[in-house]
């Protein structure tokens, strides 16, 4: 493995989120995003051209054994697709369902990290860094001249469901009675929706940011496929050995009249269904950092989440870090309990019966890594992929004994009403008949 | 003291682990899924059973353990939630679907005044995740010694004769407050004084 030098600065230099994105189309890069500061740090960072790949955990821990420092700035950004989940447990747990539009584990070392942060839009700090290879570099001069895509009009046409109307609602089904049975207490049952679309990833990316405040955001070229994430949801932070995970379960609409916002806001909190599926949550995480940390504590439930459109109930869960290893993370943590249910490895696999397809990156983790150690991820919902044209995104919801088949279906459709609007797919009375695609 | 933390491939079982680390000091904790063989060979001194999915049969390597083992040696066992479902299949009552399912809310406990609730008010809260269960029912070798408030689901089990403890609730959720006060009774009284 290698040692990478660095340098910082800051440049006086107007920037906006299009600027942002420009750059990452333009150079292969990634884009962590976040326009709104009630949970993130307000900051935003873009890794621009990939110098060094990393596509196994222990290739991260090596570079981090060699790298590390007290710099609080990042070293690599990345994900794990969620199906790289049978690669971190036993053999023949999971089976080999896979989406392999994309490489499942995949975090990338840039030439240049760029951070903006949004409380100073007239300067950006710009990090260098110098590795010991042989790559096409690119002057700093040329990154601050990148032009603005232009914005452009278009549309898309709906494709179709990896699983129609009546399979959805028999998955739900289905799972109400590995409840009864005893397999399973919940699980997350999604579907996928294809589209063809006339939008650029840049143009859909700008239409969901604008769409609704973003905590944990994506924009990321990926071999010339292209992550959007809108995800409202962190899966864990380390910061300075302490880390923290934040699930959300339970959201109620808000509503343009401050009294009925106030109804609603008390209504969730009053909720069993949604209090009991956060506590299961809550029991899980602390199951799965348990593993790792000590003295892990809950330091907030229910706590409440407001964002533009709608209300979450989250749950904050600390303690401290006792390895530095990124391997023994995930390996404790992957993937993410609010995404599967529980106990996980059994909803697992009772998801993979009844979704019939990998999930590919979605319920996924996108983050970064710092030279420190600390490191952020989020948990990838709300979130659409691209390629060459074609749009696809998951939407679901969390079944338990409670859930009604035909309301959750319903609640698909209200779920994915923003990337619908962002992606301009009109027709989703489309959605009644349900086509199917596999 | 070694304790074996059967894991039955649960989610749970490490908040287990972190319970008992804190409610007995200076133990050591082996956690081990139920389809290990290391189960049969390595050393302990008290088997402690996780919560998991489906049945009590379905449990790996736990009965054949049960037989070869531990009814003989008269190893202290706590088992929670599929665990204490196990002692009671192992001797002889199945669980079955309850008519009140409940995952992740808290519920009412009543007990009898077994030791094992020593210093524990009659009435307590404690966290619920199960669809199976067990009514209350005449047995040749259990002892039921707590139920749900409001209606007759067994809550807690013993052994008649071994030192064996079945709890139907989970002591490690963080909504059960007297999860620590249970581990140490069931390490004073079933543990210590076997």
């Amino acid at each position: 493995m290698l040692k990478i030098s660095k340098e910082v600065y800051n440049v006086a230099k107007e920037w906006n989120m299009e600027f942002l994105f420009s750059l990452t189309d333009k150079y292969s890069g990634t884009c962590l995003f976040t326009s709104s500061d009630d949970k993130s740090s307000g900051k935003n960072i873009v890794g621009i051209n990939p110098v060094l790949k990393l596509s196994r955990p222990e290739e991260i821990d090596d570079l981090l054994m060699l790298n590390k420092d007290g710099n609080d700035i990042p070293l690599a950004l990345g994900y794990i697709a969620y199906d790289y989940k049978d690669k971190l447990e036993e053999p023949g747990l999971f089976s080999d369902l896979h989406e392999d539009k994309f490489p499942e584990f995949h975090f990338s070392v840039f030439e240049y990290y760029i951070i903006a942060d949004n409380s100073d839009t007239k300067s950006l700090k710009i990090i260098k860094l110098d590795l010991p290879l042989k790559y096409d570099k690119i002057s700093q001069d040329e990154v601050l001249r990148t032009e603005i895509l232009p914005a452009k009009e278009g549309s898309t046409d709906y494709l179709g469901s990896s699983l129609s109307k009546d399979e959805y609602e028999e998955g739900v089904s289905k799972i109400k009675e590995y409840i009864r049975s005893g397999d399973i207490y919940q699980a997350n049952l999604t579907r996928k929706i294809s589209g063809r679309t006339s939008l650029s990833p840049f143009d859909i990316a700008i239409r969901l940011k604008n769409s609704n405040p973003v905590e944990f955001g994506v924009f990321a070229k990926i071999e010339d496929k292209y992550v959007i994430s809108t995800s409202p949801e962190r899966f864990f932070r380390v910061e300075n050995s302490v880390m923290t995970a934040e699930p959300i379960k339970g959201t109620i609409r808000r509503s343009e009249s401050e009294a009925e916002d106030r109804i609603n806001l008390s209504n969730l909190l009053k909720n069993k269904k949604e209090l009991a599926e956060l506590s299961m949550i809550v029991d899980l995480l602390r199951n799965d950092m348990n593993k790792i940390c000590s003295d892990v504590a809950v330091k907030g439930f229910p706590l409440v989440m407001k964002l533009k459109n709608v209300y979450h109930l989250y749950s904050v869960i600390e303690g401290r870090i006792e390895t530095g290893s990124f391997t023994e993370i995930i390996k404790a943590l992957f993937p993410g309990g609010s995404i599967t249910g529980c106990p996980k490895i059994r909803a697992c696999q009772i998801i993979e019966e009844l979704e019939k397809n990998g999930r590919g990156l979605y319920t996924g983790n996108f983050g970064y890594i710092n030279f420190n150690g600390n490191m952020d991820f989020n948990i990838m919902i709300r979130t659409l992929f691209y390629d060459n044209g074609l749009v696809s995104f998951n939407t679901g919801g969390g079944i338990t004994l409670l859930s009604d088949p035909v309301q959750e279906y319903e609640e698909t459709i209200h779920k994915a009403k923003n990337i619908y609007d962002a992606i301009v797919m009109e027709e989703v009375w489309e959605e009644r008949y349900c086509l199917t695609v596999r | 003291m070694n304790i074996l933390l059967l894991d039955n491939y649960d989610s749970f079982t490490y908040n287990l682990k972190d319970l008992l680390k804190r409610s007995v000091p200076g133990s050591e904790i082996i956690v081990k899924r139920n389809s290990d063989h290391d189960i049969f060979s390595i050393k302990y001194d008290v088997l402690v059973i996780s919560p998991g999915p489906k049945t009590w049969n379905e449990t790996g390597f736990l009965k054949e353990l049960f037989e070869k083992k531990i009814s003989k040696e008269n190893i202290p066992v706590l088992g929670i939630c599929l665990g204490m479902q196990f002692i009671a299949g192992y001797f002889g009552i199945d669980s079955g679907r309850m008519n009140n399912a409940v995952h992740g809310s808290q519920t009412v406990i009543k007990h009898n005044g077994d030791i094992l609730f020593d210093g524990i008010p009659e009435k307590f809260s404690a966290a619920r995740y199960n669809s199976l269960g067990l009514y209350e029912e005449e047995s040749e070798h259990l002892v039921f010694t707590a139920f749900e408030d409001n209606s007759d689901a067994v809550m807690a089990l013993r052994h008649k004769k071994l030192p064996l403890v079945g709890l139907q609730f989970h002591p490690e959720s963080f909504m059960t407050v007297l999860g620590e006060k249970l581990i140490k009774n069931f390490w004073r009284y079933y543990v210590k004084n076997k």
